[in-house]
């Protein structure tokens, strides 16, 4: 399950989490538009959901 | 009619259309150049408020998948202007109705865009992070204890609980002091370090927990010495992991905050 989240990399590549630690907590913020909080994304609860839910399509699919 | 809407990747100056010619952001659109008033230039692409507007993105982001291809998506883009001319990143998901709207932004924080580019002008942003050495082996502590007192009394129970409580503080007490001391010392060549929260472990996906997470901003003259520094470090080290990443765009190095 952590395979997606934390790949080996490439010199210049960026693991997902690391990438998303950084576009979610840090970088300019200017306000848009479009407001949304970015705040209410939890990595962990995401990827236990990605998990599950991948479980789940691997038992109706066998 | 009303302007289609912009999704704002980051912020940069000097750039025009023909240096981002050939770059695709979301959706397969073109990127293209905003150019304000106050010298900056935003790097967009048309987006469609179906798929970017409020409600769709506060759906989205609950999506490891959508958000995973986006924030690629993101990066790429940042990457493939980087590459051009330095370029102040923005947080995931910035999104204006319209190049009038972003064009006033821009004007509105202009001082303060302007100082971060300066900044990071010539710099990338490096990851270096430590885990914490793995537990010493239980059998380690049961030794050292029962040397203590003899086996099967409470004393040496007793013993065997100190052993591990102390072992256990030591570690800590040294993960403590390794983090502290790579920190300072790939902060002596980077222009700028920040300490970033360490990562769950159930995102690291390891045993043992992470005890440092820097972003450090390097010069490109100094990089060689900066990667140097951490293969040096390694050595010092080797009992706890030392992982180190990039060059990628100054995520971590732009703070404008608006009010």
């Amino acid at each position: 399950m952590t395979q997606a989240l934390a790949p080996a990399v490439p010199p210049g590549q960026i693991a997902l989490v690391d990438l998303l630690d950084r576009l979610l907590g840090t970088g300019v913020v200017l306000a848009g538009d479009v407001t949304i909080s970015l705040a209410g994304v939890d990595l962990v609860r995401l990827e236990l959901r990605a998990l599950l839910s991948s479980v789940r399509a691997a038992q109706e699919g066998g | 009619m009303s302007e289609p809407a912009c999704y704002l990747y980051g912020i940069s100056r000097h750039v025009g259309a023909a240096d981002l010619d050939g770059i695709r952001g979301l959706g397969g659109e073109p990127v293209r150049p905003v150019e304000s008033d106050s010298g900056l230039v935003g790097i967009v692409n048309t987006v469609d408020l179906d798929d970017f507007g409020e409600e769709a993105l506060e759906r989205s982001l609950q999506d490891l998948t959508w958000l995973a291809e986006t924030a690629q998506t993101h990066h790429a883009v940042l990457c493939d202007v980087a590459a051009r001319a330095p370029v102040a990143p923005l947080r995931l998901a910035t999104v204006c109705l319209g190049e009038s709207s972003v064009r006033a932004r821009l004007d509105r924080s202009a001082a303060d865009l302007h100082s971060s580019l300066d900044l990071i002008s010539g710099r990338a942003e490096w990851s270096v992070k430590v885990f914490a050495e793995p537990p010493a082996p239980v059998e380690d502590l049961a030794g050292a204890a029962s040397s203590a007192a003899p086996a099967g009394s409470g004393r040496e129970y007793l013993a065997r609980r100190q052993a591990q409580v102390s072992s256990r503080h030591q570690a800590a007490e040294r993960a403590a002091t390794v983090a502290n001391d790579v920190y300072a010392e790939v902060s002596r060549h980077s222009s700028d370090t920040r300490r970033l929260a360490p990562q769950d472990a159930r995102l690291t996906g390891e045993t043992v927990p992470m005890t440092l997470n820097a972003a450090c901003l390097v010069g490109a003259e100094d990089t060689p010495a900066f990667c140097a520094a951490v293969e040096s470090l390694r050595g010092r080290y080797e009992q706890s992991r030392i992982e180190y990443a990039g060059p990628w765009p100054a995520y971590s190095f732009v703070s404008v905050g608006e009010p």
